[in-house]
């Protein structure tokens, strides 16, 4: 795991070193920006928050979430536009089996940690009706902070929404309990239900 | 660092609607630092001002690209090539990037993406403080390092004023007295006796009173070819 910095390209802000909840980023003799791979767990979060995208992972990270969005929400899906699921990986043990995947497309991710703003955006410029972000519980979450930034991102980007004539309530953050499938599935449907979509298989054959 | 705010999309979105083919213009220094305009807020509004359209059925095209710092000739040049596909640029530099855009591309029109606000610095994640107004005769040598110029809302070289209240100015219970925070800084130095000293009259000519300033340095002129 760990990251690393592109000093070449990076402005030198020292956003990831203020952020980072593990004082990984540390400013070298050199006044530049090196991340201590001993203390980082590679969340994501300074990769996401970033403003020039200098961070780079050591294995996929956040930026390759841009192309898992792309290439989930160009599969065919219903003619009004699926909904896009951002999943933590730890937020639910629900099967996902039962998901149309024809209303609904998911993309599962290590941490809430790797949205931007952008993403957000993006999902919807490709067509989706609908965005939601589950994350873990405050006390759930395995990351610290992670909850706390994934909502300033979804605020951003519900105002930003509310400004191009978007209803703001298209884009969700839903804190889940893993071994709560149900809670998992009320979400589903109720945001289904608000978009016009059947989220599960067996309801859409009904 | 130069600080900057986004314009509202509405207010970008008007000042573009004439034109085709937009492009959203980011700067890699001062705005990415200020997380108003770098490459992700650059995207960020390309992405917005695009499902706007969508929404009014515009038909407008919006693309984005960034530039290590809009206020120098050479990477201006790097967007050369994008502009023969460009109808308007909205830069989100300073006033300084966006205005040196326009004089290296005059035949295309620059529409200001952000205001620029003040020279200041993050005194937290999220909140900037202007410090600094760039009136070309610095005097926080006598000020216990605090300028009164910036951070007095009169601007006084005598304060403080009547104003001053439980060390707060008057303006706002926000904003702490300039002169307040010089005198407690000077006692704490044990220097207090500085401010029985009378300064010599100010001269302002150095401030923007003069008009556009400008400096000049005859050992770093570049020999150039006649």
């Amino acid at each position: 795991v760990a990251t690393i910095v592109s000093t070449s390209r990076c402005a030198t802000c020292l956003t990831c070193l203020r952020l980072c909840p593990y004082g990984a980023p540390r400013l070298n003799n050199q006044g530049e920006v090196v991340i201590a791979e001993a203390s980082c767990i590679a969340c994501g979060l300074c990769a996401s928050e970033c403003p020039a995208s200098v961070i780079e992972f050591k294995q996929p990270g956040p930026d390759s979430l841009e192309a898992d969005i792309q290439q989930a929400l160009s599969q065919p899906s219903d003619e009004e536009g699926p909904i896009l699921g951002l999943l933590c990986h730890h937020a639910t043990l629900a099967s996902l089996k039962e998901i149309d995947d024809r209303q609904v497309k998911i993309v599962k991710i290590p941490c809430v940690s790797y949205i931007s703003v952008n993403h957000l955006l993006q999902a919807f410029e490709l067509g989706a009706k609908g965005v939601f972000v589950a994350a873990c519980t405050d006390d759930g979450c395995r990351y610290r902070d992670a909850v706390y930034w994934a909502g300033l991102k979804v605020n951003r980007a519900r105002r930003l929404l509310g400004q191009v004539g978007l209803e703001e309530w298209r884009l969700q953050l839903y804190q889940l309990t893993p071994a709560d499938s149900r809670e998992f599935y009320k979400m589903l449907y109720d945001f289904g239900d608000r978009l016009g979509a059947n989220p599960v298989k067996a309801r859409g054959e009904n | 660092m130069i600080t900057g705010k986004q314009k509202a999309l509405s207010e970008v979105a008007q000042m573009a609607t004439s034109y085709k083919r937009v492009l959203v213009l980011g700067c890699g220094t001062c705005t990415t630092i200020c997380f108003a305009g770098g490459q992700k807020e650059a995207a960020e509004m390309a992405s917005s001002l695009r499902l706007l359209g969508q929404n009014e059925k515009r038909q407008q095209v919006f693309s984005e690209h960034t530039v290590r710092r809009q206020c120098e000739w050479e990477y201006l040049d790097e967007i050369a090539p994008l502009l023969k596909e460009t109808d308007a640029i909205v830069s989100l530099s300073c006033g300084v990037g966006a205005q040196a855009l326009a004089e290296r591309f005059p035949e295309i029109p620059v529409l200001p993406g952000l205001d620029t606000c003040f020279m200041g610095l993050p005194q937290e994640p999220g909140v900037w403080i202007e410090r600094c107004l760039a009136c070309g005769d610095c005097i926080i040598d006598t000020t216990a390092g605090i300028c009164p110029i910036t951070r007095c809302a009169k601007g006084l070289l005598n304060g403080p004023c009547g104003g001053s209240v439980d060390g707060q100015c008057e303006i706002s219970a926000d904003i702490p007295c300039a002169w307040q925070l010089i005198h407690d800084r000077l006692a704490s130095q044990g220097l207090l006796s500085r401010l029985d000293e009378l300064p010599p009259l100010r001269d302002w000519s150095t401030s923007h009173s003069g008009g556009p300033r400008r400096i000049v340095r005859q050992d770093l002129k570049v020999k150039k070819a006649p």
